[in-house]
Order: structure tokens, then C-alpha cells, then sequence
């Protein structure tokens, strides 16, 4: 229904939360790092994007600082996944945007497919403007 | 044994006199005061607690300003009080 | 105290009328520069980031507010400009009953800050390093129990049901470690945004299903009070405060027993009420129960998988949102542990009044 961006770096859970999404009906593309995800993105136009925050090469920050530069696809929603809850960085991505966190350890699938067919629903909250 | 109604007044007296120098912060800073070292509900209060309860409050409001003809005059106020209120005790009309 | 401690001692006035060796080479003030001096004038109390804090904030007042000693955490700016962490304690001093002043014991703890610091980086990298395999521990057990690899035998679920459960134990375990060292090191960032309390209750209360169907213990969650469920906190560290609560429901409640979530949306407050029909807490135990280790001797008998850190975790936690929480219980028919968040996140939970002195 939805078109999904997974940028994770971790290949295992990249691969599973593949599956998951698809048997959802979503249509899914993945990115193991944030350069990656920006290469992506350009060519597929996600609605949501489950971004993890520590990766190589280009990580999540970095990304997202990137992505609204561009001003790609402004409604679209991001859902910061990470195992470091309560971190400077995390709120960081909230100013820079994002709609939710996500801890990786804690979240089984179903929840994962129900945050998620939760927040394609959810209007867009736009970023807040830096002091 | 209720607080009459005369005891009451004289903790409403004392946030009354305090109110002038520390603002609305009064009544909690009192009723604090009266909890800790006094080790009773505020209302119940008596004439014959004002004097310990005055000795607390000259440190407290010491430490919140240097300026002791202030506190020397807001302590003077609440000491008018030990003899202006009525003895408690005494049933009301 | 030790040699190395720094000793003010102030008069009914405020004004300082001793002070040691140890506390003016602390503060880079010589005898002359504080003798006689007012105290909050002189020894300057700031935040973390140079801001001053309300006097009526500063352990003497304090002290004198509550007429006890008060022992706590604090930050001086001294002579040369910096700031510098300091441990406090403070007496008032008292004759026949009457303040005559007070004595103030503090040293600089810049080195064990230092070392806070360090045991917090290590903690939040293990745990992160620990928390990773986990994930795909958890996400693949998930998946072949909900069937995404193909229909599984009952006994190839039910191994991978006990798989899932130690994950989730090792989980919560890692996860309590990393929050205690960080609300003991000061290094909670509160991100604060409007989240529905019942949804989030909810989505716990699913987690967690697996856990108490398997006890065959019936979950539950009602709504009362005219309020909106919704305010605004920090989700994920609600999040961890209800999935304390209510694990520790289910795991001191025995099989077939009942657990409840009661969200009572008050006007100025959120109140949460988690009920469990289990063992109980001893009156004698009920002091200590959110003490750090603190396990209740008639569980930890039955129940041994517990840490004791729970509980001390979760009162941590609801203080940096601004909330309160209590408890009534009786041994051998269940407990209630109650808590509340304020509507509007305006800070961890200090006193927030300011009393100024003013002139007539």
C-alpha cells in the first residue's frame, strides 16, 4: 500500500523487517547506510522511512540533515529506529523531523507493522524550526 | 479537639503578613514552616507556637535576603501577632 | 568528614563566621573575603550550565525549611569563574531547640564526575552492543512463532517461546542497567512530545500478553475521568516506567490470577493505577520497596529472577518527568502501585517556587 524506505545497517534486521513490511502489502527498499538511503530515496519517493541512526559511512542524522536539504518529499514520515533511547541524538531527530522512536530490542513484529500502518495514517507533523 | 475558627485566623494572619514580603510564594513557605517544625497541620497553628515558629522563619528569610532591617521589620510584624490574636482555646460566640 | 572536606559555618544571619583551610582552597578565596560575609552572596550555587538556582533551592535554605540535614549534589562557581560539581551536607545548628545558624560540610567531586562519566559511556556502548544481537534474536523468533517462515509444529513454538522470553528478561535487564547509570550520572535527556497515555498503555499490555497468557493471567485496561488521555512526557521513558509496573505485575502474580491498568484522566494530572491479585507486600517490606536491590523476602523465595532494580528504577524515572508514585498492598491478596504525570512536562521534580524578598 505504502512505498517503505529501510535504511538499517545491520543485515539481518534489514532482511527482516523486509519481510515484515512486504506481508504487510507495502512496497519496500533498503539502504544500509545514510548515503545509500539518499541515492535511494531520490529514485523511489517513500511515504515512510524507518531510519536507524548509528550506521557507517553516512548515519542517520547526517541523513535526515541531508534529506531536508533537498526538500525531497516533505510529507514524508520518519520513524528513528535505535537500541539508545533517552540520547542527545534522538532528540536531535525529533527537531530534525521525525515522528517516533523505535527500540529495536524491544519491538516485536507485530508491533513494528502496527507503529508503522499507524504513523502512513497520522498527518505530517512538519520540522520545527531551529532557534 | 477541632481548630476553632480563631485558630485557623492566625495562620491566615501570619500568610498575611508574610505575603507582603515574599508574594504568593507565602502561604506554601509558611504552611512548610509550620509542617517541618512544628509537626502540625497548618491550620492548627496556636499563639503559643509563634514564637519557635518565628525563630525558624528569621533563618529561612535570612538566607533569602541580606537585608536585615527587612527581616528585622517583617519578624517585628509577626511578634505583633502573639499579642494582638486572642488566646486559643477559647470557644468562639 | 575527612580532612579534605570544605566546613562553612554560618549564624543566624546568614553570614559566614568560620571557614577552613580546605573550603577557601576549594573556593579560591582567602579568610578575609568570606569572614562576616553573607553566605549566598559569597558561595555563588549554579546549574550545570552557570545559570544561579532560586535560593530558596540551596541546601541551607533547605535545611532550615525542613529543620534536617540535608545531603545532596550541587555546583559552586568558584573565585577564577568555573564551575565546579560539589557533594553538600548540610546541618542547622541548633541551642535549646533554636536555629543559631548552620554548618556547611562540601568537596569538590570533579574526579568522581570523571569517573561517573566514564562508567556511563561504557554502559550506554555495552549496552547498545548487547542490544543489537538481541534485536535479531527477538525479531526471528517472533517471526517463525507468527508463522512468516512456514507453519510450525506446537513444540517448535513453544521452544521459541522460551527463546523470546530469556530474550526478553536479558532485555529488560540491559535496559534497567543502562537507565540507572544514566539517572545516577544525571544523563537523562527528556524528549518531550503529546502522546495518548491509553495507546501506549495498550501497546505494552501486547508485549506482554505472550507473557501472561502463558501464566494464564487475564490483562486489562479502563478509562475513567472526563480528561483527555492524551499529554505531553517523553514516551519511551513512560513507556519503560508501565512495562515495569505491569511485568512486575505479572511476574509476582500467580497463574491465574488477574492484572489491570487504570488510567484516570484527571484534570490536572494523568493518574495510572497498575493492580495486580498476587502476592502482596509485606507491611514490614513496605518502606524499603523502592530501595535500589531492594527484593521483598516473601517473593524472592518463590521468584528468582528478579534484580531489585525495578522499582528504584521506575521512581528515578518518574521524577525526571515531573510525576509522583505510591503504593497500598496487602501480603497474600495483591497490590496497587499508583502514579501520576503532570498534563504539561515543566522539568524534573524540584520545588518550583521562588520566594523573592521584597521592600514595603
Amino acid at each position: 500500500m505504502a512505498n517503505i524506505l529501510i535504511v538499517e545497517d545491520d543485515r539481518d534486521l534489514n532482511n527482516a523487517y523486509s519481510i515484515i513490511l512486504n506481508s504487510e502489502g507495502h512496497t519496500v527498499e533498503t539502504a544500509f547506510n545514510g548515503e545509500e538511503a539518499l541515492r535511494k530515496a531520490k529514485i523511489f519517493s517513500p511515504d515512510l522511512i524507518l531510519l536507524d541512526l548509528l550506521m557507517p559511512i553516512m548515519g542517520g542524522l547526517e541523513f535526515l540533515q541531508a534529506y531536508k536539504l533537498i526538500k525531497l518529499h516533505p510529507d514524508v514520515k520518519v520513524l528513528i529506529f535505535t537500541n539508545m533511547e533517552n540520547s542527545p541524538e534522538v532528540a536531535e531527530a525529533y527537531r530534525l523531523g521525525a515522528q517516533r522512536c523505535i527500540i529495536k530490542s524491544w519491538t516485536a513484529p507485530h508491533n513494528l507493522a502496527r507503529v508503522v500502518n499507524d504513523s502512513l495514517q497520522a498527518p505530517s507533523i512538519p520540522a520545527k524550526k531551529s532557534k | 479537639m477541632m481548630a476553632s475558627s480563631t485558630d485557623s485566623a492566625l495562620y491566615d494572619k501570619v500568610v498575611r503578613v508574610t505575603k507582603v514580603y515574599l508574594g504568593p510564594a507565602a502561604d506554601r513557605f509558611i504552611s512548610r514552616q509550620v509542617q517541618n517544625h512544628l509537626h502540625k497541620p497548618p491550620q492548627e497553628l496556636l499563639t503559643s507556637d509563634l514564637v519557635k515558629l518565628i525563630d525558624w522563619i528569621r533563618v529561612s528569610v535570612a538566607l533569602l535576603t541580606d537585608d536585615t532591617d527587612l527581616i528585622e521589620e517583617y519578624t517585628a510584624r509577626l511578634e505583633q501577632l502573639t499579642v494582638s490574636t486572642p488566646e486559643s482555646g477559647k470557644n468562639g460566640p | 568528614m575527612s580532612i579534605g572536606d570544605g566546613v562553612i559555618v554560618t549564624d543566624e544571619f546568614g553570614k559566614i563566621t568560620r571557614v577552613n583551610p580546605q573550603a577557601l582552597r576549594i573556593l579560591g578565596h582567602k579568610e578575609d573575603e568570606l569572614l562576616g560575609q553573607w553566605f549566598p552572596q559569597k558561595i555563588i550555587a549554579v546549574n550545570p550550565q552557570d545559570k544561579a538556582i532560586p535560593l530558596i533551592d540551596r541546601p541551607m535554605a533547605k535545611a532550615y525549611l525542613t529543620g534536617k540535614s540535608i545531603s545532596e549534589k550541587s555546583y559552586y562557581r568558584v573565585a577564577d569563574g568555573r564551575v565546579i560539581p560539589v557533594h553538600i551536607s548540610v546541618s542547622p545548628i541548633l541551642l535549646n531547640n533554636r536555629p543559631q545558624g548552620a554548618i556547611e560540610i562540601f568537596r569538590d567531586i570533579t574526579t568522581e564526575e570523571g569517573i561517573d562519566r566514564m562508567k556511563s559511556e561504557f554502559i550506554s556502548l555495552a549496552s547498545h552492543q548487547l542490544r543489537t544481537p538481541l534485536s535479531s534474536i527477538k525479531t526471528y523468533s517472533h517471526m517463525l512463532v507468527d508463522g512468516y517462515m512456514g507453519d510450525l509444529t506446537s513444540a517448535q513454538k513453544k521452544s521459541l517461546k522460551t527463546i523470546i522470553f530469556a530474550s526478553n528478561r536479558m532485555n529488560e535487564l540491559i535496559s534497567t542497567l543502562l537507565n540507572i547509570t544514566r539517572i545516577e550520572s544525571g544523563a537523562i535527556a527528556v524528549s518531550v512530545k503529546m502522546l495518548d497515555t491509553k495507546r501506549l498503555t495498550d501497546e505494552v499490555l501486547t508485549e506482554l500478553s505472550l507473557h501472561a497468557s502463558d501464566k494464564k493471567i487475564t490483562l486489562s485496561l479502563r478509562c475513567t475521568g472526563k480528561g483527555s488521555t492524551r499529554l505531553k512526557t517523553d514516551g519511551l521513558i513512560l513507556k519503560e516506567i508501565i512495562t515495569n509496573l505491569l511485568s512486575n505485575a505479572i511476574k509476582y502474580t500467580p497463574e491465574g490470577g488477574n492484572v489491570s491498568a487504570k488510567i484516570n484522566a484527571r484534570p490536572n494530572d494523568i493518574m495510572i493505577t497498575v493492580t495486580d491479585t498476587g502476592w502482596g507486600i509485606p507491611k514490614h517490606d513496605h518502606d524499603q520497596i523502592f530501595s535500589k536491590f531492594f527484593r521483598a523476602p516473601n517473593v524472592s523465595k518463590l521468584e528468582t529472577t528478579g534484580t531489585g532494580l525495578g522499582l528504584y528504577l521506575v521512581k528515578g524515572l518518574l521524577e525526571e518527568l515531573g510525576g509522583n508514585i505510591w503504593f497500598t498492598s496487602k501480603e497474600g491478596e495483591g497490590s496497587d502501585f499508583h502514579f501520576t504525570l503532570p498534563r504539561n512536562y515543566t522539568g524534573p521534580k524540584t520545588d518550583e517556587y521562588d520566594p523573592k524578598v521584597n521592600k514595603l
